[in-house]
């Protein structure tokens, strides 16, 4: 091998121990919620609220004095009927999981982050409270504490109300913000409520315990649209891809991805080779493993000598029959050898009147036969010995030729006519044989001397095959690049080619033509016909052609890669770069070699890049096309700009609060702290928290509060009771320092 | 069909809510029919509402200046019915311009495009990495010449797919 091959301990590919894999998450059904059996406990009792954290990601279902939500389930309901036994199923929640049939039939309550199929949420309640083990006759009997949309539309607040006070007999409703009720529980009373969740990301300022809703902003990017983004790069990045599933794609976001501290150069060296393997994460997705049999040395062995058992036995045969054959002939030559001899005795007459009796016309044709015959044996049996037979040719006599034509009767001249054909025949073959020999005998010799000449001069013999090897890559390349211009419509080459094809279309005389010269002389020269050639999109002659370029080209670089040595095989035409070095490689297949013909590896996806790229567009929304400010510089606009009062302003620089699910990703808190310090003014002080809990905060909180104020002043005017309802209409609502304002 | 049909019809069943006994809900309760709206269409609803109201109230005021023609009040009732999508859109600016806090509703607290150019900053289409150059021909950003080459191999149509990503691409209506 050439030097340089040994010289390549760089290549990643030998060290590397196999890959870490991730197996992707499988869609399964977490078991049925069983129905609480505690209900006596809170029956008829109006102090305790039913909390509802109504969010598009779950809905949350517990009672106001407990320290945790009962019930957590997406908020999904699926409707469908099972034909068979004629029974129309709802399944919500989890239980919509149970088999592929359900799940797709499984609709959401949300569209974005505000309900809009209430027949699902009315499902959502009746499963909520049924599993909370309500049995009162009529209504619920417990006020009904729920979250909403920041904005929530007044059209869905009001179904809302009109659903929970006169299907469930609601005796009074809260509405709250979760965002609020977070920052509530994690004790917050003036800052920034930066809450990014399930389907959106709101940004609130609060001032002493009141959500200023005036200042708050929306940024239409969260959890789901983050699913939605890598689902659609893993799509790009690996067409043709078995199908993938939301679940899987959404665990894949959740286990992996994560906030990058300085997203430009972490991002710029992502892909190095040389580090990659700590970044790159392979997720196995599950396949069906076509097995090929193995088949164990033993049978292989068995196979093997049933083959040679049964090619002995036709060679056996074969000789039998070689062997019959031979002895028929030798009968043959006997019987014939004997009629000659007794022909000798026997008179003409006689002699004659036997031989047409055996088929013959005279002796000579029997002594023919003869010698044909004693030939063939002669030759079986050499070959049966293994003697190698140098076969003397005799040169043929052609001895009527020499007679001229008046000597000879009508048969003579026709036998002369065949041994005049045969004879040119003869010397064509003679010719040829001589020819032959002359080409190889020239080719030896220029063979001869290419070796002396790389024997002497090695470096000019390598760069004259180089030269020759470019020579013909360039060819190829240049034909590879008109054909893909030709598939561009736009391309010169094609618009030289509609040109010659409307040229040779048109009965018109052509200028040149009316010019004087009347006749058209077209293919007068020989070269006219080339037009044919050009315009044909598939061109056989060209394809032959490139076929014969290419195994010369395949040879050239046989011999440097044999002679020259600084010529490896990755210099090779077509053998493409070195996997190690490819960018492209390192994207889609990470740091090892990539085998298309392993299942397994087949059915892996690399994360590599994604991991820092889809969590990243929450500070720059236009990566996945939403034409808004990332949430930093929305943040800064409101604080610095948004917020007048100066004192205010500082006091809720002290206290920035994340919350929601987004606030889950490793590393967001942290980004957040370092680029919100760098837009605050110098030497500001402030501070950055994410909640206990950013998922159960909201619901927890919801739960304090009704708690601690129950029956007090400030319950009593932030809930809607059925009086207010049934007098002011279904889309009243109260104002409360924790839920919305009237929009 | 899948050998555990069974079973999960098992599950179905077990875990079927249509028929069981809910007490707590009202026997008379029949719900609104058309009551499902996705969030599109109750926003517009909200915004034809809130443009008619404005309008009503400007012509109010508009004639009671005697700049021009008062309107007769039978016009005025249908004039939410008639009101054009341009017109409601110039009473909605007016009001926003008008009053220095309009209250917030879902639909004006979005946030607004980001003034700063620098903060978005040119990803390669294919890889994300940071791009310096750009195709003229599928106007896709590119990080470097191994991936123009893969950009050239691209199928009719895909370089569009990846220009949706981020929201770049032509839609002909």
């Amino acid at each position: 091998m050439s030097p340089t091959a040994t010289e390549q301990p760089s290549s990643p590919s030998s060290p590397n121990p196999p890959p870490k894999l991730y197996y992707v998450y499988e869609p399964k059904f977490p078991g049925s919620t069983p129905q609480a059996d505690d209900y006596s406990k809170y029956r008829g009792d109006e102090n305790v609220a039913v909390v509802i954290d109504n969010g598009s990601w779950n809905t949350r279902v517990g009672w106001s004095t407990e320290s945790a939500p009962r019930i957590a389930f997406p908020p999904i309901c699926a409707k469908y009927r099972d034909r068979k036994l004629a029974r129309t199923f709802t399944l919500v929640g989890n239980d919509a999981y149970a088999d592929s049939n359900s799940r797709t039939a499984s609709k959401n309550a949300f569209d974005v982050n505000v309900v809009s199929n209430f027949d699902v949420m009315e499902n959502i309640l009746d499963y909520s409270f049924l599993k909370l083990g309500i049995d009162d006759d009529e209504g619920i009997g417990h006020p009904v504490v729920m979250t909403e949309a920041l904005c929530n539309p007044t059209y869905s607040r009001k179904t809302m109300s009109e659903l929970l006070f006169e299907a469930y007999h609601a005796p009074s409703v809260t509405y709250g913000l979760d965002s609020l009720f977070s920052y509530h529980y994690n004790g917050g009373n003036t800052g920034l409520v930066l809450s990014s969740s399930h389907t959106t990301t709101h940004l609130i300022p609060v001032v002493n315990g009141k959500g200023i809703l005036s200042m708050a902003t929306r940024l239409n990017w969260g959890c789901s649209q983050a699913v939605e983004f890598l689902t659609k790069l893993l799509a790009l990045k690996y067409p043709g891809f078995p199908k993938t599933y939301p679940q899987q794609m959404e665990s894949l976001v959740q286990e992996h991805c994560y906030v990058s501290q300085n997203y430009k150069a972490e991002m710029s060296g992502y892909l190095e080779m040389g580090s990659l393997d700590e970044r790159d994460r392979a997720i196995q997705f599950p396949f069906t493993e076509i097995v090929k049999e193995q088949k164990s040395e033993e049978e292989l062995a068995r196979i093997a000598e049933r083959r040679k058992e049964s090619g002995r036995r036709l060679q056996e045969q074969a000789a039998k029959m070689r062997l019959e054959k031979l002895k028929k002939k030798e009968e043959e030559l006997l019987y014939y050898q004997h009629l000659l001899e007794r022909g000798k005795t026997e008179t003409k007459k006689n002699l004659s009147r036997l031989l047409e009796n055996e088929g013959f016309r005279d002796e000579a044709q029997l002594e023919k036969r003869i010698k044909e015959l004693e030939k063939s044996i002669r030759r079986s049996r050499n070959k049966d010995l293994g003697i190698e037979e140098e076969e003397e040719e005799e040169i043929p006599t052609f001895p009527l030729l020499d007679t001229p034509d008046e000597d000879l009767d009508e048969d003579g001249i026709k036998q002369k006519k065949a041994q005049r054909l045969l004879k040119a025949n003869y010397e064509a073959r003679l010719r040829l044989r001589v020819e032959k020999e002359k080409e190889r005998e020239r080719l030896r010799l220029e063979a001869e001397k290419e070796e002396e000449r790389r024997a002497n001069d090695l470096e000019g013999w390598i760069s004259e095959k180089r030269s020759m090897r470019d020579g013909l890559v360039a060819k190829l390349k240049e034909r590879e690049q008109r054909k893909t211009q030709l598939s561009d419509r736009k391309s010169l080459a094609s618009l030289n080619r509609m040109k010659a094809i409307a040229h040779l279309a048109s009965d018109e005389p052509t200028r040149k033509r009316r010019r004087g010269n009347d006749e058209d002389t077209f293919g007068a020269d020989d070269d006219d016909w080339a037009i044919y050639r050009d315009i044909a999109t598939v061109n056989e002659d060209e394809e032959e052609e490139d076929e014969e370029m290419q195994t010369e080209l395949k040879s050239i670089e046989a011999q440097l890669l044999r002679y020259d040595p600084n010529f490896t095989e990755d210099s090779l035409q077509g053998a493409g770069t070195d996997w190690s070095k490819s960018l492209i490689h390192a994207f889609l297949r990470g740091c090892r070699p990539f085998d298309p013909e392993n299942q397994a590896e087949a059915n892996q996806m690399h994360l590599n890049v994604e991991r820092i790229r889809v969590p990243e567009v929450i500070f720059e929304p236009s990566m996945a096309g939403i034409d808004q400010a990332g949430i930093v510089e929305v943040a800064s606009e409101l604080l610095l700009n948004r917020i007048t009062e100066k004192e205010q302003r500082e006091s809720i620089y002290k206290d920035i609060f994340l919350t929601g699910g987004y606030a889950l990703f490793q590393g967001f808190e942290e980004r957040l702290r370092t680029t919100i310090m760098s837009v605050l003014p110098f030497e500001a002080e402030f501070g950055v928290r994410t909640a206990k809990d950013p998922l159960l905060d909201a619901w927890k909180g919801a739960a304090l509060w009704s708690k601690t104020n129950i029956g007090g002043p400030i319950w009593e005017g932030a809930r809607i009771t059925r009086a207010d309802f049934d007098e002011k209409g279904s889309d009243y609502i109260k104002e409360h320092n924790l839920g919305n304002v009237v929009g | 069909m899948a050998p555990n049909n069974t079973a999960s019809t098992a599950l179905h069943e077990a875990n079927d809510i249509t028929n069981a006994s809910k007490p707590f809900k009202s026997t008379t309760w029949k719900p609104a029919a058309r009551r499902n709206k996705n969030l599109k269409q109750v926003l517009t609803e909200v915004n034809r509402a809130q443009a008619a109201s404005i309008m009503a109230s400007q012509v109010q005021t508009e004639a009671n200046t005697g700049d021009n023609t008062p309107i007769p009040e039978s016009t005025l009732a249908g004039l939410s019915a008639r009101a054009s999508a341009a017109q409601q859109a110039s009473a909605l600016q007016k009001l926003s311009l008008s009053a220095n806090q309009p209250a917030p509703t879902y639909g004006n607290i979005d946030a607004a495009p980001s003034l700063h150019p620098a903060n978005s900053g040119h990803w390669c289409d294919i890889t994300g990495l940071p791009a310096g150059y750009i195709d003229p021909k599928t106007k896709l950003r590119y990080a470097n010449k191994e991936v123009y080459a893969v950009i050239r191999g691209l199928g009719q149509g895909v370089s569009d797919q990846f220009l949706a990503v981020r929201g770049a691409n032509v839609i002909l209506k």
